[in-house]
């Protein structure tokens, strides 16, 4: 029922600090977010741990929330992404590569979906730095000016590391697609 | 699929891309996190609060002293005029009248100058016994039997008394005679345009509440002696103050605040509630690669006299024990050495050549690994403790509890398969009471600060670790500390 609820009733309910619409926010968004948290942290357990507290964050400043600044969920996704920089800047992560048969995609399209995880899966593997810089510039779309700002390090470096994550990710996929896996 | 030409589409299809996840789960998780959140803050109120109250009584302490100095300025001030135009006790008892004594002599006014004398000296001592030698003068003015032999020097205590208004005496009392209750406004309104109202002297008044009877000059005596001894002095003036007056002195120390440094003998017991093989095996494997270190602590204390003798003292403990991990672990390693004998031919004449080439074999090495182990604790321990002053030095003996508001754990420790653990979920983050026991050494440096030294033992604390780790582990902790106090 509660994942029927609109995002401006959500919103509405979560100001008010209903434990119902909190949960009908998780409910709705906690998949989405979860995906993002994994393409950033790379492994399930931190990729959680930030899912958690990204919410903590949404509900404490869902007031902030300006439905006309744009949609709940890029706003969401964008606390999301902060958090995992966050926890990315902090902790210098040594992240053990998961299994791809740990990810189960969603239902819809087969040959699609499969594309898209397999991607998916590949930019998860690639090292902290140049995955975040990979899923910065291509996925979310900033450019390299806004990444060195956010990541402290020179326009340049940011450059290269895409440069050098796409190197990575041309590879794997060539190594793909030689084992016919590749779509 | 080329990486360059990824198109739009795919972006957008990752981007919006979903991981199942159990919900409920993360759910229920969040709302753990929210509730340990908010308990953190639970927690720290009760520690403002502690720091808020202590803030206010050494506020109001100060406020009472001040006011007190206030009232003997106007005491001073007023044996210095000239003329006074009018004096005005109010008792509180509304059934006592007002008195009014009217243009009181200068030259009259030799006890009231030694007042202003007495504020300006800076020796404590020297003023304490001046004031008491004051005190039992104006005593023995006041005597019935020395006061018609006084009659002719005319003291303000006589220009009061003499006047036939005193008030009966309303209570029972042995001896009665005027008697000036210490809740005494003195209002002095022409001279003095600024009215000073002496409130300050609670303690005296509920002391005497019983001992209601007339107003006399005595109700003064109070007000010296407080100020030159300070606001912690109760009086226990005799409701007949022809008998020289007894005051009780029941000087409460001060409070202080202790900065506090100290290292500690860890004594940690590992034990297994279980006897599974597992349970055992991880016992074993943590005794063999774990020795304890010592403990360092930081304390900043309020220390806060309930009677003279007996002090209350809280305030928030920071600790860190030490420990050190050491563990071997064996690594069997793929190698190939080169140039080495792999084939030995002998001929037919009987001669030995050796072919020599690449050889692949197993290197079997121990890799030494060290953690240094930290367990930190924030503790707020509340302590009671009894103190036997000798001179300059002070011993008190002190018990109380320690509660435990935070543990965190950083290192490794080993596992039952000897695998490195370095979950921070194996341990509490909070373990709750703990005990403490010891004596503190207190050294007077000057009037307000004080050499420190606590040994003290912290024991009966419940185990650090969660119901995940098999291991039991347990500290007692010889403690001893040292630093400085500073009395307010």
């Amino acid at each position: 029922m509660s994942e029927h609820l609109s995002d401006k009733d959500i919103v509405a309910g979560c100001i008010k600090d209903s434990a119902h619409h909190q949960k009908a926010l998780v409910m709705k968004y906690s998949e989405y977010l979860y995906a993002i948290c994994l393409r950033y942290m790379g492994n399930t357990d931190d990729a959680k741990d930030i899912l958690q507290d990204s919410f903590i964050k949404i509900f404490k400043a869902i007031e902030q929330y300006d439905t006309s600044r744009g949609m709940l969920k890029s706003w969401i996704c964008k606390i999301c992404i902060n958090t995992a920089l966050k926890k990315l800047h902090k902790v210098n992560f040594l992240t053990p590569i998961e299994d791809v048969a740990n990810i189960i995609p969603m239902a819809g399209n087969v040959d699609d979906d499969l594309q898209v995880e397999y991607m998916f899966v590949l930019i998860k593997e690639l090292p902290e730095k140049y995955r975040t810089v990979f899923n910065l510039y291509v996925i979310e779309g900033y450019a390299h000016k806004e990444i060195s700002d956010m990541m402290g390090m020179k326009e340049v470096t940011s450059r290269s590391i895409l440069s050098r994550a796409k190197e990575i990710l041309r590879k794997k996929i060539t190594t793909l697609k030689s084992k016919e896996a590749w779509i | 699929m080329d990486l360059n030409n990824i198109d739009k589409d795919l972006i957008r299809k990752i981007k919006n891309h979903s991981v199942e996840l159990d919900k409920e789960a993360l759910w229920q998780n969040i709302q753990t996190k929210k509730k340990k959140k908010r308990g953190v803050i639970i927690y720290m109120i009760p520690l403002m609060l502690l720091f808020l109250i202590t803030g206010s009584f050494l506020f109001s302490t100060q406020q009472q002293k001040d006011t007190l100095e206030s009232a003997l300025q106007t005491e001073s001030s007023y044996s210095t005029k000239e003329n006074i135009s009018s004096y005005t006790v109010d008792k509180e008892n509304t059934t006592q009248p007002i008195v009014k004594a009217e243009k009181i002599d200068k030259s009259t006014n030799n006890q009231e100058t030694k007042i202003a004398e007495k504020k300006s000296s800076k020796s404590q001592l020297q003023k304490k016994n001046k004031s008491k030698n004051y005190i039992a003068e104006l005593d023995n003015n006041n005597a019935p039997d020395n006061l018609e032999n006084n009659n002719k020097s005319k003291s303000l205590a006589e220009e009061i008394l003499s006047e036939p208004i005193y008030a009966p005496v309303q209570k029972t009392s042995q001896k009665t005679f005027p008697y000036i209750r210490h809740e005494t406004k003195i209002d002095i309104q022409e001279n003095n345009p600024k009215k000073e109202k002496n409130t300050a002297a609670k303690p005296y008044q509920k002391e005497q509440a019983s001992n209601s009877s007339a107003p006399s000059l005595s109700s003064l005596y109070p007000l010296v002696y407080l100020v030159h001894e300070g606001p912690n002095y109760t009086y226990n003036l005799s409701p007949n103050v022809y008998e020289s007056p007894i005051i009780v002195k029941e000087k409460l120390p001060a409070i202080e605040l202790s900065l506090l440094f100290g290292m500690g003998y860890i004594d940690r017991s590992l034990s297994s509630s279980l006897s599974t093989t597992a349970a055992m095996s991880s016992l074993t494997a943590r005794e063999s690669s774990e020795s304890p270190l010592e403990e360092i602590s930081t304390t900043l204390q309020l220390s806060i006299p309930l009677t003279k003798n007996i002090y209350l003292k809280m305030g928030i403990d920071y600790s860190q024990i030490n420990e050190k991990m050491m563990y071997s672990e064996e690594v069997s390693e793929q190698i190939i050495l080169e140039d080495r004998i792999t084939k030995i031919i002998i001929d037919s004449e009987g001669f030995e050549f050796n072919e020599r080439g690449p050889v692949e074999a197993t290197q079997i090495s121990n890799n030494n690994f060290t953690y240094y182990n930290r367990y930190k604790s924030i503790d707020v321990p509340l302590i009671i403790g009894y103190t036997i002053p000798n001179n300059k030095w002070n011993l008190g003996l002190e018990a109380g509890i320690i509660w435990n508001s935070n543990l965190s754990f950083s290192g490794a420790i080993l596992e039952d398969n000897n695998t490195v653990a370095e979950n921070e979920g194996l341990f509490k983050s909070r373990t709750g009471i703990k005990y403490t026991g010891g004596i503190s050494i207190s050294y007077q440096l000057t009037d307000r600060w004080k050499w420190r030294l606590n040994p003290s033992y912290v024991f009966g604390a419940k185990q650090i670790n969660t119901i995940n780790n098999p291991v039991n582990q347990k500290y007692n902790i010889l403690r001893v500390q040292t630093g400085l106090s500073y009395a307010f």
